[in-house]
């Protein structure tokens, strides 16, 4: 993976690499955590001068918040992937763009993380990672 | 002077204006809405994405069209610009999106707001509003902070469209109230509380598209719908003393400026008819008032349907 295989604004491969940083997470990592945590950042960074942008992220975070904690229904996996298409694009800088890119990204790859944390409420409070699986001995 | 086509319908307007002055040239339903744009506030706009609009081609030199929605009020017209706005079913999307997003953390207490039947977040949401929502957390709130004894700020209704800002910077000397905080804690307030006390300050009533700013000498009197507007005159020296008057019978329950179809305040003897607080607040008696005649509301919300229009209208309407 090059930068330059990526510059094409990510028509081609679907993805991006944006600033050029990037973050490694192994797969015992919660992707609905996470995503959260990216949408807790864009809520708080946001400036509040368009609605989109100002409504949005702030609602993305509450939903993405209820699923965190175990509060989440399958609807609001839909209602994700439709915010985050209404925020694209209608806003003033690209810090909406931005906000809603991570989100949809995490909802169309690992949608499955999403569905196991409303199916398996009480399971996705124990153990805070994503997929069901037997947890490793570290030795 | 540049050629556009808005809707299927080509008009020649001047370099330099915005797409959404350009529409209104033309009028009716090609005009886009919008919230936070007020054509006598410089520096407004582009903040409540109500008036999006696909641009189907650039201009003719450059005839791509443009990969995003661009808000009307802030972009100039370029020639041979085909813009869509009724007729795209993207620009509807995301209308209803932006309407959505304006409404999930307005309190909606209409039939207690003193600002419905005028209001223009109700049209729209008339208009481009789902039924039901589908925010099921907490609305926000803010606490209530008073800003004087004659204008109430009601800041849960408020959607920050800033115009009450720009008021306060173009037409008064020194601004008091601003924007506090961001996202989605940012705020209108006065900082440290102080009143909003300045001599034009009443006109941020006039500006305010929702309920967020308030008349308190008007506050719970009447609905609008009940009263009666005629245009009136008064002597005055700050301001140019055309302004409309609600009556109640022979009663005067608030004085406004005269604002057009678009909410805003018309030309009067060549400059925006900004009333003064006095005019506002002070004069509620029939004597102080040269009454002119009945006032048409050339808006679709519910006061036009008032009965009180002048002649030349309703026969208009009768053909």
């Amino acid at each position: 993976m090059t930068y330059e295989s990526l510059a094409d604004g990510g028509f081609a491969s679907g993805s991006m690499l944006g600033s050029g940083g990037f973050i490694v997470f192994d797969e015992d990592q919660c992707i609905v955590r996470n995503t959260w945590n990216f949408a807790r950042f864009y809520a708080h960074e946001s400036c509040g001068q368009c609605s989109p942008c100002r409504e949005g992220t702030g609602w993305m975070e509450k939903v993405l918040h209820r699923l965190e904690h175990g509060q989440g229904n399958m609807r609001d996996i839909d209602l994700l992937a439709e915010i985050n298409k209404k925020i694209e694009g209608n806003t003033i800088c690209p810090l909406g763009d931005a906000a809603a890119w991570p989100v949809a990204a995490a909802i169309r790859h690992f949608r499955d993380e999403f569905e196991w944390h409303v199916n398996e409420r009480e399971e996705s409070q124990k153990r805070n990672y994503g997929l069901i699986r037997e947890p490793q001995s570290i030795a | 002077m540049v050629k556009v086509t808005i809707d299927n319908v080509e008009v020649e307007v001047e370099d330099g204006t915005t797409i959404l002055n350009a529409a209104r040239t033309i009028g009716g339903e090609v005009v886009p809405p919008a919230m936070c744009f007020y054509s006598k506030l410089p520096g407004t706009g582009g903040k409540c994405r109500t008036c999006l609009v696909e641009v189907a081609a650039g201009s003719t030199k450059d005839p791509r069209p443009m990969p995003k929605l661009v808000a009307s009020c802030s972009t100039p017209v370029q020639d041979g610009m085909v813009i869509k706005n009724k007729t795209s079913e993207r620009v509807h999307e995301n209308r209803g999106a932006v309407v959505e997003f304006l409404l999930i953390n307005h309190p909606l207490d209409c039939p207690i707001c003193d600002q419905a039947g005028e209001c223009h977040l109700q049209d729209l949401g008339f208009e481009h509003g789902a039924e039901k929502t589908r925010y099921e957390e907490e609305r926000r709130t803010f606490d209530p902070i008073d800003i004087g004894n004659k204008i109430k700020l009601h800041m849960n209704r408020c959607i920050l469209c800033y115009r009450c800002v720009a008021v306060a910077n173009q037409l008064t000397d020194k601004r008091v109230h601003g924007v506090l905080h961001r996202g989605e804690h940012a705020e209108i307030s006065t900082y440290i509380e102080s009143a909003v006390e300045n001599e034009f300050s009443g006109n941020m009533i006039d500006v305010c598209p929702v309920g967020a700013l308030t008349d308190k000498t008007f506050r719970f009197k009447s609905r609008v719908w009940f009263l009666k507007p005629m245009e009136a005159e008064c002597e005055c020296t700050k301001c140019s003393g055309k302004a409309v008057v609600w009556q109640f019978g022979n009663e005067i329950y608030r004085v406004t400026a005269r604002k057009d179809r678009y909410g805003e305040v018309e030309d009067q003897d060549g400059k925006p008819g900004w009333i003064c607080n006095d005019c506002r607040f002070e004069k509620k008696d029939l004597s102080q008032w040269n009454i002119i005649g009945p006032r048409t509301i050339d808006r679709h919300s519910v006061i036009s349907q008032g009965h009180y229009q002048s002649p030349r209208t309703s026969t208009k309407k009768l053909k």
